[in-house]
């Protein structure tokens, strides 16, 4: 949560947006106030539609919220796991994962390189596995954080032949089970668009039957 | 451009044609016609688009393979390069063509102005250590090698997933318009009574507008989870 807060985002962007949709919902609604004056409305059951209108916004605004941190915390694990795509390449390759990791800068998403970065600053001050866990707490995803863990092991007790294949194991087991819950998404939202499709067929029943109801009208009724 | 113009035209006038066949001709024609052909067009785009991503992977997981399997047998990058370039020429692919140069490192490094996967930079960095230190091809280049196998396999797996997701959608449009053509042939009384009613002609419009709007959210949105597959 605080890496998505804290980065990847142009605070004054979203302050000048954020200003901008207020000003045009409350226009909306001034404008809706004098329209339901306009049709005689009592003040009481215009008060109430109005704290209605502002509930149900409020709600929509912070679910809306909620979605945007979690897809973009999800994005960021995905280039997490790109990343350390990379990094198992280039330490199967005999790199150490302190130098793997600095390879890897150049290919991050610029707020990824920068958390990336500072972990390498910390880890330059810090050799204990602090930096590491305070890095992982970030993206609070038990897979990361296991996965920050074995590199530290591999970059503080040399990364012999049995340390590497358990990273690797490790690794792909993590890869392998982050892919498989993006596959999951992928069915559902593929699965969901034929919801349009529904829609159609909904809309032609409508049709047939707005016809048939015309049609027996015309019969019964003469109209 | 032009031929995605004319492709847009051509998936546009089965719909029209749909329409002229329910409605009577109006405004609502015109307005039809001309938004469901720019939608047509968007979908091309995108297609077109995704098409080329897909294919340059492709090409990337080939010629990486090909150059590491190559490259171990041969030794020298130079005549690995030069085997690649003929072999290439002999099966009439003409894409490397235009990143050759004198150099052969060189041409290795245009190369990334096609393939913008990290991979390949780290394959580039590791054949120009390769081309200094020496070394075991297959020890120095194995792990890169299981990286773009896993990569391929993925990419083809959301491949078939995608196909038969498309077929399905596409199974379900032709369902609906077939409901919507027996019962204009088998209820030709009914569609005379409501032909003229704008309830039925807003809806008519709504249903074969929805044809190529939920092809682009389709599209959209099988782009969005694309991306975090790859």
């Amino acid at each position: 949560m605080y890496l998505v807060l804290s980065m990847g985002t142009n605070q004054k962007k979203i302050k000048m947006k954020f200003n901008q949709t207020n000003l045009f919902i409350i226009t909306f609604l001034i404008a809706f106030v004098f329209y339901l004056r306009w049709l005689d409305w009592h003040w009481l059951y215009i008060g109430l539609i109005v704290a209605v209108l502002v509930m149900v916004l409020f709600i929509w605004r912070w679910l809306q919220k909620q979605v945007k941190i979690e897809s973009y915390s999800r994005f960021l694990q995905k280039q997490m796991m790109d990343a350390y795509g990379l990094i198992k390449v280039l330490i199967l390759q005999g790199q150490m994962p302190y130098q793997a990791m600095q390879t890897t800068l150049p290919f991050l998403d610029s707020n990824l390189a920068e958390a990336f970065h500072n972990l390498l600053m910390e880890i330059d001050l810090d050799k204990s596995i602090q930096p590491y866990l305070h890095f992982a707490k970030k993206f609070k995803s038990l897979m990361i954080e296991q996965l920050l863990f074995s590199l530290y092991q591999l970059e503080n007790q040399g990364g012999d032949g049995r340390q590497l294949q358990q990273f690797q194991y490790l690794f792909d087991q993590v890869e392998h089970q982050f892919y498989q819950q993006e596959l999951l998404q992928f069915h559902e939202k593929m699965q969901q668009q034929n919801n349009l499709v529904m829609i159609a067929t909904a809309l032609i029943a409508i049709t047939l039957l707005v016809g048939v109801m015309q049609m027996v009208g015309g019969m019964l009724y003469g109209i | 451009m032009v031929r995605r113009i004319l492709y847009a035209w051509f998936l546009t006038i089965p719909l029209v044609a749909f329409l002229i066949w329910f409605i009577p001709m109006s405004i609502l024609m015109i307005i039809f016609f001309m938004s469901i052909w720019m939608v047509w067009f968007y979908v091309l785009e995108f297609w077109k688009r995704e098409w080329n991503i897909n294919q340059v992977d492709e090409e990337m997981y080939y010629w990486l393979q090909n150059f590491i399997t190559t490259l171990s047998i041969k030794k020298t990058i130079t005549e690995t390069f030069v085997d690649l370039s003929q072999r290439y020429q002999l099966q009439k692919v003409h894409w490397l063509q235009s990143y050759t140069s004198n150099d052969v490192m060189q041409s290795i490094i245009n190369l990334k102005q096609r393939f913008h996967n990290p991979i390949y930079d780290i394959f580039a960095s590791t054949l120009g250590f390769y081309e200094q230190q020496g070394g075991d091809v297959m020890s120095l280049f194995e792990s890169i090698l299981l990286q773009t196998r896993l990569m391929e396999t993925r990419r083809i797996e959301v491949y078939r997933y995608t196909k038969r997701y498309f077929f399905q959608w596409l199974f379900l449009w032709m369902l609906n318009l077939l409901v919507l053509i027996l019962s204009k042939l088998s209820l030709p009384d009914l569609y005379t009574i409501m032909e003229d009613t704008i309830i039925f002609q807003m809806l008519i419009v709504l249903i074969l507008a929805l044809i190529p709007i939920s092809q682009c959210i389709w599209f959209y949105q099988w782009v969005q989870i694309k991306r975090k597959l790859r």
